[in-house]
C-alpha cells in the first residue's frame, strides 16, 4: 500500500497506512505523552486520555495512541487546550491516588510519577473520591494494592489476552470502577498462576512481588545458618538493567561477587541443575519413546505453566515431565548431597534462589517440595529484589570484579544458559539427546528454528533413524492453543514440547527488572546466546560437575536417588474460584 | 431565558440532577470522565446546598468540564462536560464564588 502525507505541528510527514498519530508524531521527533497505552501487548483501549491531540476539522480531541493517521490530516499536539486537558487528567488521577512515592516499590520507576514530573505538576487541587481498599496479600508471590491502581487495565489485557488466565477483571463494584480478582475473591483463590506479567506491565505500584529481602538479610546475619544461594540462567543477563548497564549484558561474575560480599557461605549456579534437568528429562523422554509412554512429553521447569495446566488442562498432566525445575533440584541437593559433603547439618542449611520469576515463590512453597526432609528452597528472590539488596548494600555493581561460582554446583554449560530464553530447554535437550542416542558428535549445535520470539515454533531433528518432532511455545495463551490441539489428537506425531509461561521465556519473567518489554526481551535473548557461545562446555552431558554428581551420589539418571530428590508430582486443581 | 431571570434554586437543582445522571452512566473505562464528573459533582453539590465555593474551585470546574467534554472516550462524558460548560456560561450569576 502506498504512503500518504499529513502535517503534525507544522511538519509534513509521509507514513504507511495504519500508522497511529502517536507513531507518526514520533517520526517527526515529537513524543506525545501516554500512560495506559502499551504497544507490546496490543493494549490501546484509550483509558487515560493523556495522549489527546487536536485535529483540524474535528470538534473534539482525538487520542493519538489509537487513532490512525489519515491523508491530509493536520494535527496539533501542543495547544493550550491539549496541555490543559493532559495536566487536569494527571491531576485527577493523582487526586485518587495515595502519593506515597518515597515508600513505594515503584519509586523512580513509575510512569505516573514520570508524567507528573514531565508536566511540571506542582499541586493537586482535587480531593480524594475513592474509598480506601485493603491490600490483597493473599498470594505468596503477587501483592495488589488497589488504592494505587489507576485503572489503565494493562494487567487485565496481559492476564486475559497474553496469558489466557483471566484471574483479574475490570468491573464496577458497588458503584466503584475497580480491577479485581474475578468474583472479588482474594487473588490466591483464583486461577492466578503467579506469572507476574501484570507486575511488569503495571505503570505504577499497584501490583508487585512479595518482598522477602528481609528474610534473607536475617538469615545472612544468623551465625547458626549455612546460607547458600543459586542464580537462575535468565538472571545472568538481566540484573545489570537495574544498574544502568546495557540490557542483555552478561553480569554473571559480578552477581557472584556481590552475593559473596553479602556473606553467602556458598554461591551456586542454577545452570548446574539446568544441565542436570537435561540429563533427567532427556532420559525420561527416551524412556517414554522406547517403552510406549505418554507422548509428547512436555517440559516442567516453568512453575507458572505448571499451575496453569493444573487449573486449565488437568487431564493432560500425564504428558508433563516428572522432573522438578532446576531451582527445586538445586534446593533438594543443597540439603542432602552438599550438606553431607560439607559436613553441615541440613537443618542449618538455608537455600536462597535468585530468580527472574514471581511464580518460583509459589513453586518453592508447594507442600511437596520438601524431599530433602526440609523445605528444599527457603526463600526465592526475584531479580528486582536482588537489585534492591545490591543497592542497599552500596555495592558499585558495574565495577565489581568477575568471580566464579563455588564447587560442587557451580558449573553450567551453554545449554543450561539458554534455558533462560524461549526454545532454550528444547535446544539443550536436542544437543544432549542426539549425542547420547547416536554416540556421534553433533556438528551443528545451534538449533535456530526453536529460537526467537515467534509464539509457537517447531522443528524436526533426525536422531538415529527417528525423526524427533518438537514444539516450543511461550506465553500461556500459546500454551493453551497447543493444549487444545493435544487434546484433539492433533499432536500425536510429536515427541517433546517446551512450554514457558512468560513471553520470551524466563528472560521475560515476571520478576525481572522493570522495564521488561519486547525490546528488553530481544536484548536479553541476544545476551543469552552470546554467553552460550562463550562458555567452555556447551552441552549438558559434558558438564564435569554433573558427571561427578552422578558418579558420587546419584548413580544414574532416573535412578533411585534421582526419583527421590529430583522428581515430583502434580495436582489436578481445576477451575478456581469454584462456582457453587 | 436570561441568566439573571433564573431562579438560582431551579438552576442549581437542574445542574445537580443532570450531573447525577451523567455520573451514574460513567463506566470508568476512561479516566477524565470517571474522576472528572465526580469532582465536578462535588462542587456543584456545594453550590446547590449553599456551602462556600471559591473562585478557584469554579475555575477548576471549567477546566474539568473542558477536559471531559473534549477528551472523554464516549458521549456520556463528552455530553456531561459540555452540559457543565453550558450551565456555567448561561448561569454565571448562579455559579459564583461565595464565602
Ligand atoms: S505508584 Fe508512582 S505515583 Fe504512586 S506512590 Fe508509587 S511511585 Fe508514587
Ligand atoms: S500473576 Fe499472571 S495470572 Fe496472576 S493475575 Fe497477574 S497476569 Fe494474571
Ligand atoms: S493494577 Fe496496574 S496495570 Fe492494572 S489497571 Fe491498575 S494501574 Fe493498570
Ligand atoms: S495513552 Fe492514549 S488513551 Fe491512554
Amino acid at each position: 500500500m502506498s504512503t500518504f502525507a499529513l502535517t503534525i505541528d507544522g511538519q509534513r510527514i509521509e507514513v504507511e497506512p495504519g500508522t497511529t498519530i502517536l507513531d507518526a508524531a514520533a517520526q517527526v521527533g515529537i513524543k506525545i505523552p501516554t500512560l495506559c497505552y502499551l504497544k507490546d501487548i496490543g493494549h490501546d483501549v484509550g483509558a487515560c486520555r493523556i495522549c489527546v491531540v487536536e485535529v483540524e476539522g474535528e470538534k473534539e480531541f482525538k487520542t493519538a495512541c489509537n487513532t490512525p493517521a489519515a491523508a491530509g490530516m493536520v494535527v496539533h499536539t501542543n495547544t493550550p487546550a491539549v496541555r490543559e486537558a493532559r495536566r487536569v487528567t494527571v491531576e485527577l488521577i493523582l487526586a485518587d491516588h495515595p502519593v506515597e512515592c518515597p515508600t513505594c516499590v515503584r519509586n523512580g520507576l513509575c510512569e505516573l510519577q514520570d508524567l507528573a514530573a514531565t508536566f511540571g505538576l506542582r499541586e493537586v487541587r482535587f480531593p480524594r473520591t475513592r474509598p480506601a481498599y485493603p491490600i490483597d496479600d493473599s498470594s505468596v508471590a503477587i501483592i495488589r494494592d488497589p488504592n494505587k491502581c489507576i485503572l489503565c487495565r494493562r494487567c487485565v489485557t496481559v492476564c486475559q489476552q497474553v496469558q489466557g488466565v483471566s484471574a483479574i477483571e475490570f468491573k464496577k463494584v458497588d458503584g466503584e470502577a475497580v480491577v479485581t480478582p474475578v468474583l472479588k475473591v482474594p487473588l490466591a483463590e483464583t486461577n492466578c498462576v503467579n506469572c507476574g506479567q501484570c507486575v511488569l506491565v503495571c505503570p505504577v505500584g499497584a501490583i508487585y512481588e512479595r518482598d522477602e529481602t528481609a528474610r534473607v538479610w536475617a538469615a545472612l546475619a544468623d551465625p547458626q545458618k549455612h546460607v547458600v544461594v543459586q542464580t537462575a540462567p535468565a538472571t545472568h543477563v538481566s540484573i545489570g538493567d537495574a544498574f544502568g548497564l546495557p540490557t542483555g549484558t552478561d553480569i554473571t561474575g559480578k552477581m557472584v561477587a556481590a552475593l559473596r560480599r553479602f556473606g553467602f557461605d556458598a554461591v551456586f549456579d542454577t545452570n548446574f541443575t539446568a544441565d542436570l534437568t537435561i540429563m533427567e528429562e532427556g532420559s525420561e523422554l527416551l524412556e517414554r519413546i522406547n517403552n510406549g509412554g505418554v507422548l509428547p512429553q512436555i517440559t516442567s521447569c516453568s512453575p507458572g505453566w505448571i499451575k496453569y495446566i493444573e487449573h486449565f488442562h488437568p487431564d493432560l498432566l500425564p504428558h508433563v515431565s516428572s522432573c522438578k525445575s532446576p531451582q527445586q533440584m538445586l534446593g533438594a541437593l543443597a540439603k542432602t548431597f552438599y550438606a553431607q559433603r560439607k559436613g553441615v547439618d541440613p537443618a542449618d542449611v538455608f537455600v536462597v534462589s535468585i530468580m527472574p520469576c514471581t511464580a518460583k515463590k509459589y513453586e518453592a512453597a508447594r507442600p511437596e517440595m520438601n524431599d530433602s526432609g526440609y523445605r528444599d528452597v527457603d526463600v526465592v528472590l526475584t531479580s528486582r529484589e536482588l537489585g534492591r539488596m545490591i543497592k542497599e548494600a552500596g555495592l558499585d555493581f558495574a565495577n565489581l570484579p568477575d568471580e566464579d561460582y563455588d564447587e560442587p554446583m557451580g558449573i553450567g554449560s551453554g545449554a543450561a544458559q539458554i534455558f533462560g530464553a524461549t526454545g532454550g530447554v528444547m535446544e539443550a535437550a536436542l544437543r544432549t539427546a542426539y549425542e547420547l542416542v547416536t554416540g556421534k558428535t553433533l556438528d551443528q549445535i545451534d538449533f535456530e528454528d526453536v529460537r526467537g520470539l515467534k509464539g509457537i515454533k517447531e522443528a524436526t531433528v533426525p536422531v538415529d533413524g527417528l525423526d524427533v518432532k518438537v514444539l516450543v511455545s511461550h506465553g500461556l495463551g500459546n500454551a493453551g492453543i497447543l493444549m487444545d490441539k493435544l487434546r484433539a489428537g492433533e499432536l500425536k506425531d510429536y515427541h517433546f514440547i517446551e512450554v514457558m509461561c512468560c513471553p520470551g521465556g524466563c528472560i521475560g519473567g515476571g520478576g525481572q527488572p522493570i522495564p521488561t518489554g519486547t525490546l528488553a526481551r530481544e536484548r536479553r535473548i541476544g545476551g543469552t546466546y552470546a554467553r552460550d557461545k562463550a562458555l567452555q562446555y556447551r552441552k549438558s552431558h559434558e558438564n564435569p560437575q554433573v558427571k561427578k554428581l552422578y558418579e558420587e551420589y546419584l548413580e544414574k539418571p532416573l535412578g533411585h536417588r534421582s526419583h527421590e530428590l529430583l522428581h515430583t508430582t502434580y495436582v489436578a486443581r481445576g477451575w478456581q474460584p469454584r462456582v457453587e | 431565558m436570561h441568566s439573571g431571570d433564573a431562579d438560582p434554586k431551579v438552576v442549581s437543582e437542574l445542574a445537580r440532577s443532570l450531573l447525577a445522571l451523567v455520573r451514574g452512566e460513567s463506566c470508568g473505562e476512561c479516566l477524565p470522565c470517571w474522576h472528572g464528573i465526580r469532582q465536578i459533582s462535588a462542587v456543584l453539590d456545594k453550590v446547590d446546598n449553599g456551602s462556600p465555593v471559591s473562585a478557584e474551585e469554579l475555575a477548576a470546574v471549567g477546566e474539568l468540564a473542558r477536559t471531559v467534554g473534549q477528551g472523554a472516550k464516549c458521549g456520556v462524558g463528552r455530553i456531561g462536560g459540555r452540559l457543565v460548560l453550558e450551565l456555567l456560561s448561561r448561569y454565571s450569576s448562579v455559579f459564583q464564588a461565595r464565602v
